[in-house]
């Protein structure tokens, strides 16, 4: 049961105020954090970026190597140079194509472009938050 | 910074979400003297309630992507406000665990107590004059003082409090019953 007394007691007792720079310093903090956070990120997806780039050099080569000397290259030619066939065996033509493709490589270059790209793209995001945070008052 | 009219915490909340950065800072301001004062009657420390106040709205920040927008702000700020001082007083050993706990029992007692009678006027007004009402009230075990503060300067429900504190609906109703009791026990001896 609400005593009236006591809330008219315990309202009087004076309401405080912080100190004016208090709600800077708590930005302050929030900031210097995300700051920090942006700063790691950076550093993660830089490092991403560069290695999946260096490697896309090798992988590229191993798929380039792996389609030279797979069968579909030599079905993709053939389709080219003698159209007869290519016309006479249309449908057979491209299952065989399909079928030989040289998956690993294309999947592995594929993989490390998209790495790439998307880690660049949050390297510019959280070099912005590193280097470009402004505290809001 | 001039604060939009009407915007609610929860819209707040959104608009920070979103990316408005000034949306935090409004909340922040917002809350912070009644956060600011609630912990302050927990320490009766200047120092130590600043430095509980900036962990409070840190946490805030921290984790207001799991606040349901909906759920009532205030109710969740007070409690990582009064979590947060629990933990730096904990940390600092000026706290025992009977301070926050209730060691009253179950609901039984809840119907045992009786209303305590109202102060009488000269009294209450005496007190309001003086400061001797801050010194009886640092007086009170932690337990009370937090239950009279959310529900008499931050105008909290009991239910709210029971949210807040994270006991019973009618712990609470007892823990403000025996708060009030324990209250007047100090005030009327005083008879200033």
């Amino acid at each position: 049961m609400e005593n009236d007394t006591y809330k008219e007691l315990l309202l009087s007792l004076p309401r405080l105020a912080p100190s004016e720079a208090m709600p800077l310093h708590i930005i302050a903090r929030i900031t210097e954090t995300k700051r920090k956070e942006s700063r790691v990120r950076f550093i993660g997806f830089s490092i991403l970026s560069i290695g999946s780039l260096i490697t896309l050099i090798p992988i590229t080569n191993f798929m380039l190597t792996e389609i030279s000397e797979s069968e579909f290259y030599q079905y993709l030619s053939m389709t080219f140079s003698d159209s007869d066939t290519l016309f006479l065996a249309g449908k057979d033509v491209l299952f065989i194509l399909i079928e030989s493709v040289p998956l690993l490589g294309i999947t592995a270059v594929l993989t490390l472009v998209l790495l790439f790209l998307y880690s660049t793209k949050l390297v510019a995001k959280n070099a912005r938050g590193t280097f470009l945070i402004t505290q809001s008052v | 910074m001039t604060e939009i009219p009407q915007q609610s915490d929860s819209d707040l909340i959104i608009s920070y979400l979103g990316g408005a950065e000034s949306a935090l800072t409004i909340l922040i301001n917002r809350h912070l003297r009644a956060v600011y004062n609630f912990v302050y009657r927990l320490t009766y420390n200047k120092e130590n309630t600043e430095d509980i106040v900036q962990e409070t709205f840190f946490k805030v920040w921290k984790n207001l992507k799991k606040f349901r927008v909906g759920e009532n702000f205030k109710t969740w700020l007070f409690t990582i406000a009064r979590n947060s001082t629990i933990d730096f007083l904990r940390k600092k050993k000026e706290y025992v665990f009977s301070d926050f706990e209730n060691t009253e029992g179950g609901n039984h007692l809840a119907d045992s107590l009786t209303d305590p009678e109202p102060l009488p006027d000269a009294l209450v007004e005496q007190l309001e004059k003086t400061k001797m009402l801050e010194e009886l009230l640092s007086k009170l075990s932690l337990l009370y003082r937090e239950v009279l503060m959310l529900r008499y300067n931050e105008d909290l429900t009991f239910e709210e409090i029971s949210k807040v504190l994270g006991k019973p609906l009618d712990t609470v109703k007892s823990q403000h019953r025996r708060a009030l009791i324990e209250l007047r026990k100090l005030i009327v001896p005083q008879n200033v």
